[in-house]
């Protein structure tokens, strides 16, 4: 029986525990058999990171590891806010304090799987972040459809069709963080088919080109990804972070120009890794225009 | 001829969704008749339903009988920019 550590970087964003998961890795190229994940240090987890945690833990209890979680102290703030966010009880270990309650800012993580996802998205999240927002839903529209891409492409793409979302809403500056993590084969099994031997950094690269789709489905056209960055990059100035694997690329928006920057060393597991792969999508909405409920259609082409 | 999007399908999210309105639309595509394609009650379409009920028309009609053939009414800013910049995508290809 092997067994590992897991310890949870002072500020758990999703790079720092995609680098941490990169050393374990390393350290364990089989997987282990047991693994403890450690909270003693943390200090902080962002959005990012509690997707990115809930998808790993459940990556590794379905490939047959025994998963620990220790040094938990109700007391650190981190852990309160973890356990505030239901991460305890959906990870099936029940709350820490009974007393933990979802915060009105926090959209607890979810278990987003096909048929159901569409109509979670549409009928709860979209109008809680209305609510918070002050946005029509109809102005959100465009986000809907961006998260419903994603979804859509966990369900294209991926054997287990399972994946989560987590988001954290700040009123003081009108920001809002979705985090969306699967631990399905991630984008670079798919891209292969297209290109062969290409890194996962590269397979990121193709897959967000508009029309570069591996036809997982005879259907698709490689719209999905090209489009998140469209809106929420381009059209909205936010930021949005693709993980996938061993490749991690941040895409935002410089003079109305998509920037990508990649994170790490160009896919190698030397940088960091991830199980299946993570969205993480950072926007302002007052950079999100109004749109009433109809407009009139014109052909543009 | 009008099509109710919502009387066809209850969202328009995915491929088989598309599917269901671009048999509906061939159908109608008959007759001589405009097609209105009406999107009233709908909050948003994805990409994934937009390549199965509009773009997979390609191949059978040309982008100009698309463009005088099917009148597209009650859209907002999301569902009107996503058809648009599929079929502009397209043109381009």
């Amino acid at each position: 029986m092997t067994s590992a550590t897991f310890d949870m970087p002072p500020r758990s964003s999703g790079t720092n525990l995609y680098r941490e998961l990169g050393k374990l890795f390393r350290t364990f190229p089989e997987r282990p058999s047991k693994l403890e994940i450690n909270f003693g240090k943390l200090e902080f987890i962002p959005p990012p990171g509690v997707a990115f945690l809930g998808n790993m833990t459940r990556w590794f209890e379905n490939m047959g590891t025994e998963v620990w979680f220790v040094d938990l102290d109700i007391e650190n703030p981190a852990i309160k806010y973890l356990d505030d966010s239901l991460f305890f009880e959906h990870q099936g270990g029940g709350k820490l304090d009974p007393r933990s309650a979802c915060r009105n800012t926090t959209h607890p993580l979810k278990n987003v799987t096909q048929p159901d996802a569409h109509g979670w998205l549409e009928f709860e999240f979209i109008p809680w972040l209305s609510e918070r927002s002050g946005l029509s839903t109809v102005s959100l529209a465009e986000v809907s459809s961006c998260i419903k891409e994603v979804i859509n492409n966990i369900s294209d793409h991926t054997a287990n069709d399972e994946g989560y979302v987590f988001a954290q809403w700040y009123p003081k500056i009108n920001e809002i963080i979705i985090s969306i993590a699967d631990f399905g084969c991630g984008i670079r099994e798919n891209v292969e088919k297209e290109i062969p031997e290409c890194n996962d950094v590269d397979a990121i690269l193709w897959a967000t080109e508009e029309g570069n789709s591996s036809k997982s489905l005879p259907s698709n056209r490689g719209a999905g990804l090209h489009y998140l960055l469209l809106n929420i990059v381009l059209g909205f100035r936010g930021v949005v972070y693709i993980t996938s694997q061993a490749g991690r690329v941040k895409f935002e928006n410089r003079k109305g120009n998509l920037y990508k920057r990649v994170i790490g060393n160009e896919g190698e597991m030397s940088s960091g890794y991830c199980v299946g792969t993570s969205i993480d999508i950072t926007i302002f909405t007052d950079n999100i225009p109004h749109a009433d409920d109809e407009e009139n259609f014109e052909w543009l082409f | 001829m009008a099509i109710l999007i919502t009387s066809l399908v209850s969202a328009c999210d995915t491929n088989v969704q598309g599917d269901v309105v671009r048999n509906a639309i061939i159908d109608a595509l008959k007759s001589d008749e405009k097609v209105v394609l009406d999107f009233a009650g709908v909050a948003n379409v994805t990409s994934s339903f937009v390549n199965s009920a509009l773009i997979a028309l390609l191949p059978d009609y040309d982008i100009e009988t698309i463009k005088s053939r099917i009148v597209i009414k009650r859209v907002n800013r999301q569902i009107g920019n996503m058809i648009n910049r599929r079929f502009q995508y397209e043109a381009r290809a």
